[in-house]
């Protein structure tokens, strides 16, 4: 029963985690079709600025790390995404593969291909006793951070009217563009929001496995893919429930097999999402009222 | 019609002898160069095959270079070096050797079914969703072959290949994938595909069926990629499963991407464009001695140049070097 | 005053043209049809002026000003409204909401506020339904929230893509009371129909569309009674028939 409650922990603990990088992805994707590859870059550089600013008092570090990963998207939409924004999204996928490549290889000129390891905060890896259950302080901490910015982005889509223009541009970008919406604004305060969002996971990342690597990002880019599938591509709602999805089904199946079969379960995952992507195109949470259709 | 058609093929076939008669003529370490951009090359026309006729991006060509190359490997290792390294293949497998020919014919045919299962599946999808789908199932290969120790040695590298692989298969190869994805893109099915990859709706409206159409591009590419993947064991003699991920998919859609994906001549431009600024980049990121300075090596600097070149094709003429061009006798001509 | 001058504009979609040529005014405070059977460039017309596809040859001015190469958000600003085919309400977003991204353009809240109140008082059905799901209204609702978010930035020229289209003969009177209200209150009107049936009732003049090419121009009354037209241009439908 401790193990249950623990593993189950640590599967939402995973889960926030993917969620908030799935909600990257769909955000972007769902306001102008674009397939980011290059949000694990983010996520990456994020983890190195932490790396690198790890002596300076923990909140300082943190806010710097959000700083420079929103100013990196900020940058990327500018100089990479706007040029091909008109073109098919074909193009702007092989862009933002190309753009990925780009920003990994900096971190390997810079940093050597090799993870470096570093140490954040150790308290957070001291436990916090429940009873008899040992709960991680990190895991609650990365619950509590990622259901709170899940229910900020979630206030200031709803409330705001950027918000509620960012939505309107992810159903129909023409529509809201013949009302007057400034197509440039929603998306770049869209890559801002991607940029909060890596940088967010950057932390929670880096504070578990305080390592860094180039290739960190490429892994949580691609759970963020699975995870929008998921969900329904465009869906943002879809999205969080997608990373949750994924974060606690990869930590189950990995409590749960037997372990010849362990080592395969990305494979299962993937397998997953091509059968969704074929039988349910539009996402699991299909005809949920809540949902936000893109 | 018919010569200035055929043209293109002639003239691409000429640039193709005159690179592996310079490659042939050359030093040892220059030969290897021309092989391993030969390989190349073959891998870029399979990926235009489907890429450049449906418009479609794949991600996950590198898995059928990666079944390809594995299962020409279980016949074409000597039965000593199976017998060690891969004690549990099937005994038909375990106490045969063939050729590169047909070790070649094995690897593709195997490539070429798994890809008719798959293609099956992704031609179901539309655009994105392929595409998405695709780099799902690059990660499910990768996963399974890493970790089918039985027949890949999993994480550890496979040795022992024979180094079949000369600058006159690479030539071979290279020539048959060129006539290959000429004769299909020319072919009545090219032109269909060509047709759904501008404006799908209308193609379907005129009765095309794009998904079948789709298909046979995707299984003929497959085959194409897998020779490459073929070629490439055979010719560094090692197999392992990261040699066909990630990397081998950007090199091989940048080098297709760059000459521009509707074009042959791009493809064959675009291959030996970054093939040869990869290995210039490679020559100085390993580090060299300038004037009595020492520069040191600089790990990431091919990588870092080769994308900025993707980057700058893409910003600059989104449809590649050639655009839909290609060479014929008289003109280039749109 | 000609608020809106288009001329000899060609649209082109790869190598095809959609429209050849088109010209037309319409005056300030001037209702304009323009009828013409599926396919005759009626949308590719409404798509050019408010800034979503460039022509490839020909002018486009609004009160003097050239829209070309401005974009739907700048010509929206400059006061330019579609009501576009389809309706195009925004799934997910509740009445309010949708209404509210129609006053974008408008300077300040409090002018916002204002709008939306004079447009709930307008159309009362809005008013009741302010904080369902848009695309929980009936097709005749959605009609009218996506009239009344046009006219939420005020506009000086609101297009309507085929307002009537899919809705039943009820809702049909009430989208045409509307628009003869709007009329009577002097805003210039772009009218897009495929179906010529009612637009006597609001239109001054009209223009007949076909092939992308305008085939005949003239005062309404004279356009909708010739039935050579009707026969030729719009399906055969008889003029002024009601449905």
């Amino acid at each position: 029963m401790i193990y249950v409650i623990q593993t189950l922990v640590d599967a939402v603990s995973v889960g926030a985690v993917y969620a908030l990088s799935a909600l990257g992805i769909g955000l972007l994707f769902g306001v102008m079709r674009l397939v980011n590859f290059a949000q694990g870059e983010f996520v990456t550089i994020g983890i190195y600025t932490l790396m690198l600013t790890v002596g300076l008092w923990f909140p300082l570090a943190a806010i710097l790390t959000v700083l420079v990963v929103v100013l990196l998207a900020l940058l990327a939409d500018r100089l990479a995404f706007k040029p091909v924004r008109d073109a098919d999204p074909a193009t702007m996928l092989i862009t933002s593969f190309a753009l990925s490549y780009l920003l990994q290889n900096v971190l390997v000129l810079i940093f050597g291909a090799r993870p470096i390891g570093f140490n954040i905060i150790p308290e957070l890896g001291l436990p916090v006793m429940i009873g008899e259950i040992r709960i991680p302080r990190l895991n609650i901490l990365t619950i509590c951070v990622a259901v709170g910015l899940l229910t900020g982005i979630a206030l200031f889509l709803r409330r705001t009217r950027i918000g509620i223009e960012m939505r309107a541009a992810a159903v129909d970008f023409r529509m809201a563009r013949l009302l007057g919406i400034k197509g440039d604004r929603v998306i770049a305060v869209a890559f801002a929001l991607t940029g909060v969002l890596s940088a967010v996971v950057a932390v929670l990342f880096a504070a578990q496995t305080g390592t860094a690597a180039p290739t960190y990002g490429l892994q949580l880019a691609l759970v963020g893919f699975v995870a929008t599938v998921i969900g329904g591509m465009g869906s943002l709602v879809g999205a969080v429930f997608g990373g949750m999805i994924v974060g606690v089904v990869t930590v189950c199946l990995q409590a749960l097999l037997p372990p010849e079969l362990r080592v395969f379960r990305e494979a299962f995952v993937y397998a997953v999402v091509i059968a969704i992507l074929v039988l349910r195109p539009d996402g699991l949470f299909q005809g949920v009222g809540s949902r936000e259709r893109v | 019609m018919m010569t200035r058609r055929w043209s293109t093929f002639i003239l691409l076939s000429l640039v193709i002898l005159a690179v592996a008669g310079i490659g042939w003529a050359g030093s040892d370490i220059f030969q290897r160069f021309v092989i391993d951009m030969l390989v190349k090359l073959v891998v870029v026309l399979g990926l235009a095959v489907f890429v450049g006729n449906s418009g479609v991006f794949s991600f996950g060509h590198a898995s059928f270079a990666a079944l390809g190359a594995y299962s020409a490997a279980w016949f074409t290792l000597p039965v000593a070096a199976k017998k060690i390294f891969l004690p549990q293949l099937p005994a038909f497998a375990l106490s045969t050797q063939v050729g590169l020919p047909t070790g070649a014919a094995i690897g593709v045919a195997f490539a070429s079914l798994v890809g008719l299962l798959i293609g099956v599946i992704i031609v179901q999808l539309s655009g994105l969703g392929a595409s998405i789908a695709t780099v799902a199932w690059l990660a499910i290969v990768t996963t399974v072959l890493a970790n089918t120790d039985a027949y890949t040695r999993g994480t550890s590298s496979l040795v022992g290949l024979p180094l079949a692989t000369g600058i006159g298969a690479a030539l071979i190869s290279a020539l048959l994938a060129l006539f290959v994805a000429f004769l299909f893109k020319t072919s009545r099915y090219g032109l269909m595909l060509q047709a759904s990859r501008e404006d799908e709706v209308a193609a379907k409206a005129t009765g095309i069926s794009v998904r079948a159409v789709r298909l046979w591009a995707f299984v003929l590419s497959a085959a194409l990629v897998a020779l490459g993947g073929i070629l490439q064991g055979h010719f560094r003699g090692v197999l392992t499963v990261s040699q066909f991920y990630f990397e081998f998919t950007y090199l091989t859609l940048a080098m297709l991407v760059i000459g521009g994906i509707r074009s042959l001549s791009g493809a064959v431009i675009g291959t030996f464009l970054v093939a040869g600024c990869a290995e210039m980049l490679r020559i100085v990121s390993g580090g060299f001695e300038f004037a009595g300075l020492m520069v040191p090596a600089l790990p990431g600097l091919r990588e870092i140049g080769l994308a900025l070149m993707m980057l700058i094709v893409l910003l600059a003429r989104p449809r590649g070097i050639m655009g839909s061009r290609e060479f014929t006798w008289s003109v280039k001509t749109g | 005053m000609t608020l809106l001058a288009i001329e000899n504009i060609t649209v082109k979609y790869g190598p095809i043209p959609a429209i050849r040529d088109v010209s037309l005014r319409i005056g300030e405070g001037e209702t304009l049809a323009v009828v013409g059977a599926n396919g005759a460039g009626k949308s590719t017309l409404t798509l050019a002026i408010t800034g979503i596809v460039r022509p490839a040859s020909g002018r486009i001015e609004f009160s003097g000003r050239s829209l070309l190469g401005l974009g739907p958000e700048a010509t929206a600003r400059l006061g330019v409204a579609l009501v576009p085919e389809g309706r195009h309400i925004f799934e997910g977003l509740t009445v309010d909401e949708n209404l509210l991204l129609g006053t974008t353009v408008l300077a300040d809240r409090s002018s916002a506020r204002h709008a939306m109140a004079q447009s709930y008082e307008m159309f009362p059905i809005l008013h009741e339904r302010r904080n369902g799901m848009a695309t929980r209204l009936s097709g005749g609702e959605q009609q009218q929230l996506a009239i009344a978010r046009a006219l939420l930035s005020k506009p000086r020229l609101l297009i309507l893509d085929e307002p009537s289209l899919g809705l039943s003969p009820v809702m049909v009177d009430k989208i045409y009371a509307i628009l003869s209200e709007l009329k009577s209150l002097g805003t210039t009107l772009l009218l897009i129909e495929q179906n010529p049936a009612r637009i006597d009732e609001v239109a001054d003049r009209v223009i007949v569309l076909s092939s992308g090419a305008v085939q005949a121009s003239g005062l309404a009354a004279e356009i909708l009674a010739d039935e050579q037209l009707h026969a030729s241009y719009l399906g055969g439908v008889a003029l002024g028939a009601r449905q």
